[in-house]
């Protein structure tokens, strides 16, 4: 997959990994993270880095929660770095990276890509417009054909 | 203020619900009987989606899981004869309900050379990569075939000793290292 630097619109290549010990203290050391992503140690938790560099800079994280009697993946929560925030980021398709990966997940344990996740109300029609969820009340979810296009846009 | 709430109010200050929805994901704060109601009423609606699945929603799906198996391998296993362009090709076949011989006039090559390349009697070409790309809808990328082949090659050139050394026996002026 590949993230693009905002500045100088060039692209680079990343991976997602899952997080380990270490990580978990750099996150809470760095300062780049709002959410506290120690109470997500329950879950999966992923970052995503620069593919090849030894101490990667983390750009962002998710954690999965594996639901396998539904067949479902749910995403509890994605950040950002501070730094990849708002109008002034520095790297570009973090999150859509990250959603795509909760997604290929699901395709890979045979879900058929279906992975949910319950945002905040007044967010819901963002994630619509912006991801190609469906919304089911105050939940959303996505599989198969839609799914396939956000892996297609961002894997 | 719920935890969420006051996280978002915060952020608000600083960015656009745009930008919040472009960087995170803000759950939304449940009390835990609304949690449990959630979780059922998305059971629910998974069961549906699960007995609503049409024979091609489950092909593409299974097509897409086999390009996750086969880049899983690519990246995290040693080379295996059972993970084999070959192998992936059969299983390929299988996802989508064709016979040998459909699929060799799908891709239009001859039925021998396909049934050789899925036993991995003959290696496949670069053109047969291209050719199941658009036979999947770009699903599987060229890239991931190609890869396949280079992954048993590179193998079997690191244990090929008895080429090597006819090879190497046609070498003059070797330079000093």
């Amino acid at each position: 997959m590949k993230l693009i630097v905002r500045k100088t619109e060039e692209e680079f290549e990343a991976e997602i990994v899952e997080v380990n010990d270490d990580d978990f203290l750099t996150v809470k050391k760095s300062g780049q993270f709002g959410f506290n992503w120690d109470e997500e140690r329950q879950y999966q938790v992923f970052k995503i880095v620069k593919t090849n560099e030894e101490d990667a800079i983390i750009h962002g994280l998710i954690s999965l929660i594996d639901i396998p009697n539904e067949m479902r993946i749910h995403i509890s929560l994605i950040e950002n770095s501070n730094d990849n925030k708002g109008k002034n980021k520095k790297i570009d398709r973090v999150a859509g990276c990250l959603l795509a990966f909760a997604v290929g997940v699901a395709f890979e344990k045979g879900y058929s890509g279906f992975t949910s996740l319950v945002p905040k109300t007044e967010l819901i029609g963002l994630y619509v417009n912006k991801y190609g969820f469906s919304q089911y009340g105050r939940q959303l979810a996505i599989e198969t054909e839609d799914a396939i296009q956000l892996i297609q846009k961002y894997l | 203020m719920k935890k969420y709430e006051k996280i978002y109010t915060e952020l608000r200050k600083q960015y656009s619900d745009e930008e919040i929805v472009d960087s995170m994901l803000i759950p939304a704060d449940l009390t835990d009987a609304e949690r449990k109601e959630l979780a059922n009423e998305m059971r629910e609606i998974r069961m549906k989606s699960l007995r609503e699945t049409t024979e091609h929603q489950q092909i593409l799906s299974d097509v897409m899981r086999l390009r996750f198996q086969i880049e899983n391998y690519l990246k995290k296993e040693p080379f295996s004869t059972q993970k084999t362009f070959g192998q992936y090709l059969k299983e390929y076949i299988r996802i989508v309900k064709k016979s040998r011989q459909e699929i060799a006039e799908d891709l239009s090559i001859h039925y021998t050379k396909l049934s050789r390349i899925i036993n991995d009697k003959e290696e496949p070409n670069v053109e047969l990569s291209y050719r199941l790309e658009k036979h999947s809808s770009k699903l599987i990328a060229a890239e991931l075939w190609w890869k396949l082949i280079i992954k048993k090659q590179t193998y079997l050139i690191s244990r090929d000793v008895e080429t090597r050394k006819i090879e190497y026996l046609k070498v003059k002026n070797q330079i000093r290292a």
